[in-house]
């Protein structure tokens, strides 16, 4: 009995996952840094995306580079609800993830045939079309202007309890905990034999087709997963910043969470992409504001993490350089 | 009718001009595999030297010159940086390539500065021309017949010259082409430069009617990943045809939701013709 | 495994850290989202150098409360998204009570959003959307350019004197060009005029052959045109490629001198409303272009713009604001500029500014210029004459036509 515990206990204190959210967890305490908490929100969502983007790119090997579009039409789902049908936190967020993979999961039945190049030209050239969707239907989008005034409600339990989200600590730790059961349910789903699927149509897609599997609506249900959590990410960022813009869907944006994967290493280990994520969205804002010119330093480091890093910080670490994951 | 006859003219002319910059992207992709996302930068750089030289030598030198130099920048860009990422997953080609488009933006505004620029196309072709059905810009019909006869050109290169076939026979199988004793990875620095010349010769031409700025790239390269996909990848007549019908849905009717069309199309023959229009069976995909 | 999470923890908190800025000194902040980047990258370096010439005026002259002014500048990408991201991050990070910057509208509808909620002041120092003082309109957020109501009630009746009655309207697709187009409509009826035709331009268009073609085929007196940024810039040319202003008057309703510069002289035709001009002949004009040549010598525009000019002012009354109110204070420093006054002495511009208290815009003149030709221009600046200016009192908005109610002052 006691040793059951013990085993159980020790499983969850070896888990990096338990101390990543640990670490998140105490985060606001920490003194100094912990004032900094939209920005400690901005990264647990886009930790969230990029984990979700990870079923695609790390453990199917699908490069997909227009995930934004589904981030965004999350956004845009959302935000629409909240204006026009029902206010509230559930319902539109329901909505929104379910707007969100209904989009993933039918463009993914025109492009689940596909692989490498063509995938990735066409996960291009369909985000561009939601952007021009987005940017351009003034009366439903909003336009240029985006939607703005989405407010964050109240969530709880009627008469037991209620927790406001408009507070910016509070909605961290709402942010933190939806974070906390996705990562575990990522965790599960790469591991379970679906993902071992995943994983042997990256290494070799025909044989596994010959082995028995039908590798179309696999892929198709990886991309869908990752559009899920990427809709759920947008939906989560909407509410960060009360407000949905039409930016995050064009091309230019998708490219953020392909390097923040790539990065952090999500291709060689799962915890790659929370790392590439945080360093990402850190990093990238403080080069931003050390100098005027910053693009050419941030293009410059694109380079030279895709010619010297290709296997991102982790693929380093952990000296895994025999088993490059992507050929 | 009159307005529908000047909507088609101009489409053909504005998918003449995007033919012209879909071939180099087409090539590059066919060739190499690699989605080229710092072709737009190129067709941008095309139109700052052209710029830059104008003032010193007129249009028709200006023309070749900044060809010849953007060419030049798409074989140091391969010979430095992108010939390490050929066979590897598409991703890395597409984030490397991202990576110094975004450099190249900014090298742009140190060059030449934040504010845009302008140049003005020779005297003789200035001006408009009565066509009957309506007064047209007679620099677009300068702008259509030099994108025809560029195209022509290379045609003329990849079907009648012994490069051309062994480009074509690099695309189809590098292995087979190597043990021929082809000099390869020199063949495909020059596919990588051609392609850069053809954007950088859209960037010229386009000039006159653009106005010259850091973010212009970006106008010439969704299209050409549209065309692309419509034409089939790598395949000449495919973006010929691609940026023909791209120009034309784009001019047809005017409107908010025009830039959408294309994209229509594109799913639409996707679900008819998996491989584009022109697209035949290659390495690329199962 | 510990190692990964070391290392998440390491990087996370030497970032943040490292994002820390400067111990503290006794400085006032000013947070700057401004554009460095993406499509107006140009309008954004103007405005900066505005703001900072402000700065170094207020702190020669010892500073604001006996402290020194500091202008923390963040690109703004030109992407609302980025800098809503950004006024955040100077608002928790650097702990900034005051931003401004925002060219594009949506950039300063994001801003103003965030500036609201944590209770900051935002001076929008340039964009022109009618929504920005209207319906995003709100009691933390100040206007300094004027809107579109402004600009078309002082230009549209000059055009309809001077050039004639028939109009055609070229209408960028969405919310600020409809509110150019609906305001010269508006003038247009008031004085009888003929409405010939109208095309809407979508956002991002950059050939506009087609729409140049159709507007011709309708014989206007006047092309009036709502359209801006990148667009514009290629829509100027291929005006000049058309020979479009060899048929009719070419109106751009809200002419950017960033854009007519790059057009040059040949391509820069036509009569046009404006905010500000560097040529207007005053006093505080002349000195203000004088200090701006010698402070920034060798830059791409050599003369400051309309940008450069609410950049300076939108800083140099913040700064004053600050200094009336007597405390850093937010909503004391809102009350001081609510209904300020900034006489005609040093406004810029002919006749006061009024900072008006119901709607936070500032109420200035508003300019109609003609564009030179060639031959008439002493220098590549020179590009532009001032033919009539219209104060903003008579064109502004009454408060029946754009009743906005601000939220109350923040605590």
């Amino acid at each position: 009995m006691n040793s059951v515990v013990w085993q159980w206990c020790r499983k969850i204190l070896g888990s990096p996952m338990f101390w990543i959210a640990g670490f998140f967890a105490i985060f606001p305490f920490i003194p100094y840094i912990g004032e900094f908490i939209s920005m400690g929100t901005e990264v647990l969502i886009w930790c969230l995306f990029a984990m979700g983007f990870n079923i695609l790119l790390g453990y199917t090997g699908l490069p997909s580079f227009g995930h934004g579009a589904y981030f965004g039409i999350g956004a845009y789902a959302l935000g629409i609800t909240f204006k026009h049908l029902i206010q509230g936190v559930w319902i539109p967020l329901i909505l929104g993830v379910l707007v969100g993979t209904l989009f993933t999961a039918g463009v993914g039945l025109l492009i689940a045939r596909k692989r490498g190049i063509y995938f990735a030209l066409l996960t291009i050239a369909f985000s561009q079309m939601f952007f021009f969707v987005a940017f351009r239907w003034d009366e439903v989008t909003g336009g240029e202007t985006g939607l703005s005034g989405v407010d964050r409600m109240s969530v709880g339990i009627p008469s037991l309890f209620s927790i406001d989200l408009s507070s910016g600590l509070n909605y961290y730790y709402f942010v933190l905990a939806i974070f906390a059961v996705s990562m575990l349910v990522i965790w599960r789903i790469v591991h379970s034999p679906f993902g071992r699927v995943l994983q042997a149509i990256r290494e070799n897609e025909v044989r596994t087709k010959y082995v028995g599997y039908n590798t179309t609506a696999y892929k198709w249900a990886s991309f869908t997963l990752s559009g899920l959590f990427a809709s759920l990410a947008g939906c989560l960022h909407v509410l960060l910043q009360n407000a949905a813009f039409p930016e995050v869907l064009e091309w230019t944006k998708s490219g953020d969470v392909v390097m923040m994967t790539l990065l952090g290493g999500g291709m060689v280990n799962f915890y790659g992409s929370i790392l590439g994520a945080s360093i990402f969205i850190i990093f990238r804002d403080l080069l931003s504001s050390f100098w005027e010119s910053w693009l050419l330093l941030y293009g410059s480091v694109f380079v030279i993490i895709i010619l010297f890093i290709p296997n991102g910080i982790l693929g380093i670490l952990t000296q895994k350089k025999g088993r490059a994951v992507l050929k | 009718m009159e307005l529908f006859l000047c909507y088609l003219t101009n489409g053909i002319v504005n998918g003449l001009i995007y033919a012209v910059v879909a071939l180099g992207f087409t090539l590059i992709l066919g060739v190499m595999q690699v989605i080229n996302f710092s072709h737009g930068l190129l067709f941008a750089f095309g139109a700052y030297f052209s710029f830059s030289l104008m003032k010193y030598v007129g249009f028709w030198i200006a023309l070749p010159i900044s060809c010849f130099f953007v060419g030049v920048m798409g074989i140091l860009i391969e010979r430095l940086a992108v010939r390490r990422v050929y066979g590897k997953n598409p991703l890395f080609g597409l984030l490397l390539t991202f990576g110094i488009a975004m450099a190249l933006e900014e090298v742009i505004r140190m060059v030449w500065g934040k504010p845009g620029h302008s140049v003005t196309a020779p005297d003789f072709i200035a001006g408009v021309v009565n066509l009957g059905i309506m007064y047209y810009s007679k620099y677009r019909l300068f702008l259509a017949g030099l994108s025809a006869l560029v195209i022509l050109l290379v045609w003329i290169f990849l079907e009648r010259t012994p490069y051309g076939a062994i480009i074509k026979a690099g695309a189809h199988d590098s292995e087979m082409v190597m043990a021929l004793g082809k000099n390869l990875p020199k063949m495909r620095t020059l596919v990588f430069g051609l392609g850069a010349a053809l954007a950088g010769v859209a960037g010229v031409i386009a000039a006159p009617i653009h106005s010259i700025r850091p973010v212009m790239g970006t106008y010439v390269l969704m299209p050409a990943f549209v065309i692309v996909v419509l034409g089939g990848i790598g395949s000449f007549w495919g973006s010929i045809i691609g940026g023909l019908i791209f120009g034309i849905s784009t001019s047809l009717y005017p409107g908010r939701f025009t830039d959408i069309i294309p994209y229509v199309l594109m799913a639409l023959i996707l679900l008819w013709r998996p491989r584009g229009l022109m697209g035949e069976k290659s390495i690329l995909e199962v | 495994m510990k190692k990964l999470v070391t290392i998440l923890s390491i990087v996370l908190l030497s970032g943040l850290l490292w994002s820390q800025s400067s111990p503290a000194e006794e400085v006032i902040k000013i947070g700057v989202v401004s554009p460095a980047s993406g499509n107006y990258a140009d309008h954004g370096a103007l405005e900066r150098r505005g703001m900072q010439m402000a700065v170094e005026e207020l702190n020669q002259a010892g500073g604001v409360l006996g402290k020194n002014l500091q202008l923390v500048a963040e690109d703004s990408e030109t992407n609302p998204q980025v800098a809503a991201r950004k006024a955040r991050r100077l608002i928790e990070v650097d702990k900034v009570k005051y931003l401004m910057g925002g060219v594009s509208s949506s950039v300063a509808i994001a801003v103003g959003e965030v500036a609201q909620r944590y209770g900051v002041i935002f001076f929008a120092t340039n964009q022109n959307s009618d929504t920005v003082t209207g319906k995003y309109a709100h009691r933390c957020v100040f206007r300094v350019p004027p809107n579109m109501a402004m600009a078309l009630r002082a230009l549209g009746p000059y055009i309809l004197e001077t050039v004639g009655n028939r109009w055609y309207f070229l209408t960028h697709d969405y919310s600020w060009g409809w509110s150019g187009t609906r305001w010269a409509r508006n003038v247009l009826k008031a004085h009888n005029g003929v409405d010939v035709g109208e095309s809407k331009v979508p956002l991002g268009t950059r050939d506009f052959s087609a729409f140049l073609i159709k507007a011709r085929a309708t014989k206007p007196d006047a092309l009036v045109i709502t359209v801006g940024g990148v667009d514009r810039a290629a829509l100027m040319e291929q005006i000049y490629e058309f020979g479009i202003h060899k048929d009719m008057t070419v109106v751009h309703t809200l002419y950017d001198y960033e854009d007519a510069w790059a057009a040059g002289p040949k391509k820069n035709v036509g009569i046009h409303g404006t905010e500000w001009y560097y040529d207007i002949d005053k006093p505080d004009v002349r000195e203000f272009v004088q200090k701006y040549k010698k402070r920034w010598l060798g830059v791409a525009i050599p003369v400051p713009t309309q940008d450069t000019a609410n950049g300076y002012l939108a800083t140099r009354e913040l700064g004053r604001a600050i200094q009336r109110a007597g405390t850093e204070n937010v909503a004391a420093v809102i009350k001081a500029l609510e209904g300020h006054v900034i006489p005609e002495s040093e406004s810029l511009r002919h006749g006061p500014i009024t900072i008006r208290d119901w709607d936070h815009q500032f109420i200035c003149t508003y300019y109609v210029v003609r564009s030179k030709k060639p031959s008439e221009i002493r220098d590549r600046a020179d590009l532009c004459e001032i033919v009539k200016w219209v104060p903003g009192e008579k064109t502004a908005r009454t408060k029946a036509e754009n009743p906005v109610k601000l939220e109350p002052y923040p605590e």
